[in-house]
């Protein structure tokens, strides 16, 4: 479904993915592991078409990325949950959730669906987004990505700094949309043992390039990760 | 003392109609637009076109908007789209497009004053003094549009993806908003608020093409002293630089006025900056 | 293809036009000669007044391009301070009737114009200034200024304005040509020694990059405030000139008619030449007279379209496409200055309590933090975190919500980021902030400047650095590179000349951020002997935001982490490698950080 063919991306002069290539196959959740700095979130940031790559192709389907502007790469069924500067602070959880399912109709049954997994959401419906807690933040960025059923959701670090019942709320949450809807996803991490419960591969980046591929139901995965990760 | 107080009320509407339509373009998209003045410039032909050819002048107030809008909408592709975030090209190249549409206008009108018939010659009778009812409208267009600004802005998914961009427009464009479509929008809906303040001012002005120049650095001066974005703080300046520039006006000279103005402006944002 | 690329494919020169390369200080002779000579070919009437006019107003467009082409001052309001200057000699010599009237008339029409460019700058240029706020204060001027005009007709004439101005004490045409002649070589001249001078290279600077300006120690406002008196005399001087040249000064003069044709003869020249300005000037104001009896009326229309065509697809000017971006200052010398000097005693800087918010995001939430000469202290965290954050607010670009910081129990206030430089606190960029139009030799003589104000008569060319800045250029390779454009270097070598001129810059304690961050293994291992060499054999104190733990591991003798914008943990590095918080975050455990913000 998503082909990634050595990319190449980064800001100015600083090159930060240094030729990365793997595919992403229909209805797969993939992980990518690795330190700060190495390249996970540029690497969403150039599928997104937040970042021109300087080199390699991004291919989704039969249709070529590049060159797209990030509102066509969205309408292609891609879902992006950013790691910063996430949501709109100053706009209430329900004018956020609006302004991403856009002109579409049927805004209150989709809401209703995505809500489920977060019914606490409901009461915060007129509340500006800013003000909410790190983990509710996060909840509803999950929620927001549920909301308009996308092909293939890009995941970053969605779980940083959110206590271990809100973590297992999303991880549930992002399980029923890829096992009810079939939706693909790539989920950047730095809590390995959360993506070994969601993902079925993944993929360790270090300075910039894939350092290690597998599969998380292998018996010596974890030890593998730990081994590139280690302190 | 009540004549006072209406005529600068009414000094403060008529600053707020003319620039409000800056305020929207800048505050959303950044662009600094210095064809401002000669959009409400057109606004006032427009006006005086549609008296001229016999229509009633209440018709002016839909005709020039929608003119001025119309305008702004055939000039984007070519023109404003190249120039959205760069502060020094906007500058310059709507500078360039204000010399351009004064001479033209020049050329096509003559230098000599259009006068336009007001909508009204009434007055009205409030606590002891008669005041132009057609200044008392003005007020009254002025809270209209302040409303449904600020309705438009928190209550509607217009508003809410207008702020999202102007907000962050990479999260916005990333979640499927068409950022280029919003920009044009909020251009031509500025835009058709700055002809609908010429049609307002050409009763009061006349039409002339250099009048824009008049209301270009006031309009501008009370964006800048509101802070970028924020409607309350362009209402605020409007309300403290009409304010100073009338009571001067009224005490000692219109043109003082417009000095203690620009001086006012400058201690304002010379103490925000302190702040 | 990366943005360098593409910078250097947009100013790339058709291989014909190479050889026409000439650079400013020989157009503008050429274009001089040409003028000088000019009287020789063309009609007495020509010479005298077409030319002649053309020569005053090519004096305006030079005081433009002081201001803004070189200083970065949109000034949209140029003709407020020729017409004062108009008005001063006018005024004087036709209602004093004394040999001193036309000197105190000169004098008026420097120093008025001046003195308001003085006020009007102090407002305009408080702080970072914005080229937006310039340009309408400036707008505001003229504007205000006619309707003043008008309003005094006892002193100014009013509409009729003032005539019968007393014209040069002298009766010759020829003698006023060559006279304005002289005047507007000596105004090149001087330009190009200014520009050339220290003092240019630091206008430059502060024009591309006013923020690594202040970071060096600069008041930028007071550079911007005298750059502009300067000009605003330049251009009182011109309209001194052109009343008794004229004859008759009224209020059009103050107009905006002047102003903005002086912004187009600059910006078709091309701004920040000397040269494009003079030239542009010159040539629109001898075409005019011709052009405006052919098109009446449509000429100023056409300089209008001309003009917008020339801001979106040749915003370098014509002059400026022709002769490509060529640095100034290619003739410099860098040297390492004899033995190192001796440390000037023990600093600290300690924050307490630090809250910061971004409207409704809280991104510090009661830090504190201490940073001492001879420690290497390192920062680390997740995003977000507010490492960045945290620097800004303690070397001064940001206020914070709450919390102080102070140097040496001195409370320092926030919004001054050149004060904290001028106590030799120094800090890098995460995205290495350096002057990119300037030369490295350029960028490294303004950070030993650090802050003092610059010569207008200097230039220097044999510049000496401090040891330990002059190691780090042989160590990246950039002692082979002093007259290459700073823009052009790699993204490495731009890191390691920004940490070459915080050394350039003798300080004390300086802030890093992420100084290895896309450098190269063998690179990092270089970057981590020197910072280590610094504070053992210097005495610096150092902090660096680090991702690299590897790299903090082998240089950190002090650790702090940050998360959620608290302290988590701080101390020797050891210790706080073993916190098990510490683990958490690094160590791909359970993920269970607590939440800062706590539900």
């Amino acid at each position: 479904m998503l082909r990634v063919e050595n990319l190449h991306a980064g800001y100015g002069d600083l090159t930060v993915v240094r030729g990365a290539s793997f595919e992403v196959v229909a209805g797969e959740i993939m992980a990518v592991l690795g330190h700060n700095g190495v390249g996970k979130s540029t690497l969403l940031r150039a599928i997104m078409g937040l970042r021109r790559p300087t080199a390699g192709t991004v291919t989704f389907g039969s249709r070529s990325l590049l060159g797209l502007k990030p509102h066509e790469i969205a309408a292609e069924g891609i879902a992006y949950v950013p790691q910063e500067a996430a949501l709109f602070p100053d706009l209430s959880v329900v004018q956020n959730l609006r302004v991403a399912f856009g002109r579409r109709s049927g805004f209150d049954e989709a809401c209703t669906r995505a809500l489920v997994p977060f019914p606490f959401l409901r009461e915060r419906f007129y509340q500006r987004a800013g003000t909410l807690s790190g983990g509710e933040q996060k909840m509803l960025l999950t929620a927001r990505a549920l909301l308009v059923l996308p092909r293939l959701v890009l995941v970053d670090e969605v779980t940083e700094g959110v206590q271990p019942m809100q973590v297992e709320r999303i991880g549930t949450a992002l399980r029923d949309l890829n096992r009810g809807f079939g939706t693909a996803m790539i989920v950047v991490e730095q809590n390995v043992a959360f993506t070994l419960g969601l993902a079925g591969r993944f993929i360790v980046m270090k300075q910039g390039v894939i350092a290690l591929a597998g599969e998380t139901a292998a018996p010596n995965a974890r030890s593998l990760i730990d081994e590139q990760l280690a302190l | 003392m009540v004549l006072g107080t209406l005529n600068v009320l009414s000094a403060i509407s008529l600053l707020f109609i003319a620039a409000i339509g800056l305020a929207v373009i800048f505050g959303v998209m950044g662009v600094v637009n210095l064809a401002h003045g000669e959009f409400i410039m057109m606004g006032a032909y427009a006006s005086y076109l549609v008296t001229k050819m016999g229509y009633p002048v209440a018709l002016a107030f839909i005709a020039a908007p929608v003119t001025v809008g119309l305008f702004a909408l055939l000039l984007e592709p070519i023109f404003f789209r190249h120039i959205y975030g760069k502060v020094m090209e906007s500058i310059l190249a709507t500078w360039g497009l204000s010399i351009a549409l004064r001479q033209v206008f020049l050329l096509a009108f003559g230098s000599g004053y259009k006068s336009v018939p007001y909508p009204t010659d009434a007055a009205v009778n409030l606590l002891g003094t008669t005041f132009s009812l057609y200044r008392m409208l003005i007020m009254a267009l002025a809270v209209l549009v302040w409303a449904g600004i600020m309705l438009v802005e928190h209550r509607t998914n217009l508003g809410a993806v207008a702020r999202a961009v102007m907000n962050n427009a990479p999260l916005a464009s990333a979640l499927g908003v068409n950022t280029n479509r919003v920009y044009a929008g909020t251009l031509v809906f500025g835009a058709a608020l700055a002809g609908l303040a010429g049609a307002v001012m050409a009763p009061l002005t006349s039409a002339y093409p250099s009048m824009g120049l008049n209301f270009l650095t006031n309009s501008f001066f009370a964006v800048l002293v509101g802070g970028l974005g924020s409607l309350s703080g362009f209402v605020f300046a409007s309300a403290s630089l009409g304010a100073s520039n009338e009571v001067v006006a009224i005490l000692v000279d219109p043109v003082w006025g417009s000095v203690v103005l620009v001086v006012v402006a400058l201690v304002l944002v010379r103490l925000r900056r302190t702040a | 293809m990366t943005d360098n690329a593409k910078a250097r494919k947009r100013t790339a020169i058709p291989p014909t036009w190479q050889a026409l390369r000439l650079s400013p200080l020989s157009t503008s002779t050429l274009a001089l000669a040409a003028v000088g000579l000019a009287p020789l070919f063309v009609s007495g009437y020509f010479a005298s007044d077409v030319l002649a006019r053309a020569m005053l107003l090519a004096l305006v467009a030079l005081s433009l391009d002081l201001a803004w082409g070189y200083g970065g001052i949109l000034s949209l309001g140029q003709s407020a301070f020729f017409g004062i200057g108009a008005y001063a000699v006018a005024i004087l010599t036709l209602r004093w009737s004394s040999s001193l009237a036309a000197p105190a008339g000169i004098l008026l029409a420097l120093v008025l114009p001046a003195l308001l460019a003085v006020v009007v700058g102090w407002f305009v240029f408080h702080g970072a200034s914005s080229v937006l706020y310039v340009a309408i204060v400036t707008l505001a001027l003229p504007v205000l200024l006619s309707a003043v005009d008008l309003r005094i007709p006892k002193v100014t004439g009013g509409l009729t304005g003032l005539s019968g101005v007393p014209y040069f004490p002298w009766d010759s045409d020829t003698t006023t040509f060559y006279v304005l002649f002289v005047v507007l070589v000596a105004g090149v001249a001087a330009l190009h020694w200014l520009v050339h001078s220290d003092f240019g290279r630091l206008l430059m600077a502060v024009r591309d990059n006013e923020q690594r300006a202040r970071f060096l120690g600069y008041r930028t406002p007071a550079i911007r405030l005298v750059v502009f008196a300067l000009s605003a005399a330049i251009a009182g001087l011109a309209g001194a000139l052109y009343a008794p040249f004229n004859g008759f000064v009224s209020y059009d003069l103050l107009g905006l008619t002047l102003s903005t044709n002086a912004i187009v003869w600059v910006a078709l020249g091309g701004r920040g030449t000397i040269a494009g300005p003079l030239l542009g000037a010159l040539i629109v104001n001898i075409l005019e007279p011709t052009l405006n009896r052919a098109f009446p009326g449509f000429w100023l229309l056409i300089l209008g379209l001309v003009f917008i065509a020339v801001i979106l697809l040749f915003p370098d000017g014509l002059y400026g496409i022709l002769r490509g971006r060529r640095p100034l200052g290619a003739g410099l010398r860098v040297v390492a200055a004899d033995a190192a000097q001796a440390p000037e005693g023990a600093l600290a800087i300690s924050a307490r309590g630090l809250r910061l918010s971004f409207g409704s995001l809280a991104v510090l939430q009661g830090v504190d933090l201490t940073v001492a000469t001879g420690t290497l202290h390192c920062l680390i965290g997740p995003n977000g975190a507010g490492k960045s954050s945290l620097i800004n607010v303690v070397t001064g670009l940001l206020r914070p919500s709450a919390g102080h910081v102070a140097i040496e129990q001195e409370p320092l206030h926030a919004g001054k980021p050149d004060l904290v430089a001028r106590r030799r606190i120094f800090r890098t960029f995460q995205a290495s902030n350096v002057f990119e139009t300037l030369t490295v030799g350029d960028n490294l003589l303004l950070a030993r400047g650090a802050g003092r104000m610059a010569s207008p008569f200097r230039r220097t060319t044999v510049l000496d650095i401090p040891p330990a800045a002059f190691r780090v250029l042989e160590l990246s390779g950039l002692d082979a590179k002093i007259g290459e454009r700073a823009g052009e270097l790699g993204h490495g070598e731009r890191k390691w000349l920004e940490l070459s001129m915080v050394l350039a810059a003798e300080p004390a304690i300086i802030f890093l951020d992420e100084p290895t961050a896309g450098l190269s293994a063998a690179d990092r291992n270089k970057a981590g002997e020197v910072l280590i060499e610094l504070v053992r054999r210097h005495k610096l104190g150092l902090l660096l935001i680090e991702h690299d733990l590897d790299f903090v591991k082998s240089i950190a003798q002090r650790l702090t982490v940050l998360g959620n914008g608290r302290i988590l943990s701080d101390g020797a590095v050891a210790a706080v490698i073993g916190d098990p918080k510490v683990q958490q975050i690094y160590g791909g455990g359970l993920g269970e950080v607590a939440d800062g913000r706590g539900t």
